[in-house]
């Protein structure tokens, strides 16, 4: 099959344009002002993901099977998406640093029960914005993920 | 070959990264009353995030869906002017998803911009997220802006659909330097004069 090349433009463009609509500051401030009538509730959705993955991992000994380590890492990654939108950007580096954990953990048909407690109490930890030291928590995690699962040994 | 896989990602990202950069005017004025979006996200904090933005941008047509089949659906029963997709939908099929949609010969869906946005992605999933025929994959966490901004660009983009056995999509070259120094051009489009001086004649996807 030949590759063909099609010319196209989006028609969004013309509609962004047209007359009317909002400012981009006022739906700047909308937007934040959106995300403020919904914090309540994503909050509450990240303690009840954080004991969710606090049970997993009790559950899971000292070999986790693939279900759960896909389980701990889809919850993670939600963390991820949600916390850094709430001004919690700390715990957002700390789940997406567990992620990463697991995927390679997961790429080595490997599990390291304390790594990733660790990474569960720094999220109990980072969920409360008034702890000091933050950053050096996340920074302890990339390390200890190298250390646990270096990349160049992954599958 | 890792430290290598990681210098061409970086690479790529900083590319991505210097086009995508529109510096929106605050004071300047965007009109989404006509525009319908389709909302692809099996997380309902994080379809809730998104949906909250887009509405404050002024958008009022929005169809939410939270399985790829519902969105199969959307994309066969009305016109859709932008695709937003959270990239790590518990449901496997995501890239396919958007694969199909750039094979789906009705225009103007197949050629709709789509937005992926991804959180960690598994190291399997990478290359899969390239050649899925996404306009723009963006990371996860969200803001107003960053959204805005990618939407503005999606919106603005002026790269050529390409469909070939293997892929289909927007060209995954986002600057055109013409063939290498010394090295004779062998398309029609080749740049004129590019062997002589390739910067000269480089061109921009962003257009504008």
């Amino acid at each position: 099959m030949a590759a063909t090349f099609t010319t196209w433009k989006s028609p969004l463009e013309a509609l962004i344009r047209a007359p009317g609509g909002v400012r981009v500051v006022d739906a700047l401030r909308q937007a934040d002002a959106n995300l403020e009538l919904i914090r309540e509730p994503c909050l509450a959705d990240l303690d009840q993901q954080l004991d969710i993955l606090d049970r997993l991992s009790a559950e899971s000994g000292e070999s986790a099977n693939d279900v759960v380590k896909l389980e701990i890492y889809q919850r993670a990654n939600d963390i991820h998406a949600i916390a850094g939108v709430f001004g919690l950007g700390e715990m957002s580096d700390a789940a997406f640093c567990l992620c990463e954990l697991i995927d390679r953990l997961r790429n080595q048909s490997a599990w390291s029960k304390p790594a990733v407690d660790v990474h569960l109490s720094s999220l109990h930890l980072l969920r409360h914005p008034s702890k000091e030291d933050r950053a050096s928590v996340v920074e302890g995690l990339r390390r200890l993920t190298e250390k646990v699962a270096p990349l160049d040994t992954a599958a | 070959m890792g430290l290598f896989r990681n210098v061409i990602c970086k690479i790529l990202t900083y590319q991505v990264w210097e086009y995508i950069v529109t510096n929106i005017d605050p004071k300047s004025w965007i009109n989404f009353d006509k525009a319908r979006f389709l909302l692809l996200d099996d997380h309902q904090q994080g379809s809730s995030i998104l949906s909250q933005i887009i509405r404050a941008f002024g958008v009022v047509n929005f169809i939410p869906c939270t399985t790829i089949d519902e969105a199969r659906q959307a994309v066969m029963e009305h016109e859709l002017h932008l695709i937003l997709i959270n990239a790590n939908l518990k449901e496997s099929g995501v890239y396919e998803f958007v694969n199909w949609l750039r094979r789906f010969d009705e225009p103007p869906n197949c050629y709709s911009p789509v937005i992926l946005i991804a959180g960690h992605t598994q190291r399997s999933h990478v290359e899969r997220a390239r050649d899925s025929g996404a306009n723009i994959i963006m990371a996860k966490p969200v803001s107003p802006a960053s959204v805005l901004e990618r939407v503005i660009w999606a919106a603005r983009e002026k790269r050529p659909y390409v469909k070939c056995a293997t892929y289909a999509g927007p060209d995954r070259r986002f600057q055109d330097l013409g063939p290498p120094v010394g090295v004779a051009g062998r398309r029609f489009d080749d740049p004129a004069g590019a062997e002589a001086e390739p910067e000269a004649n480089s061109r921009s996807a962003m257009g504008g």
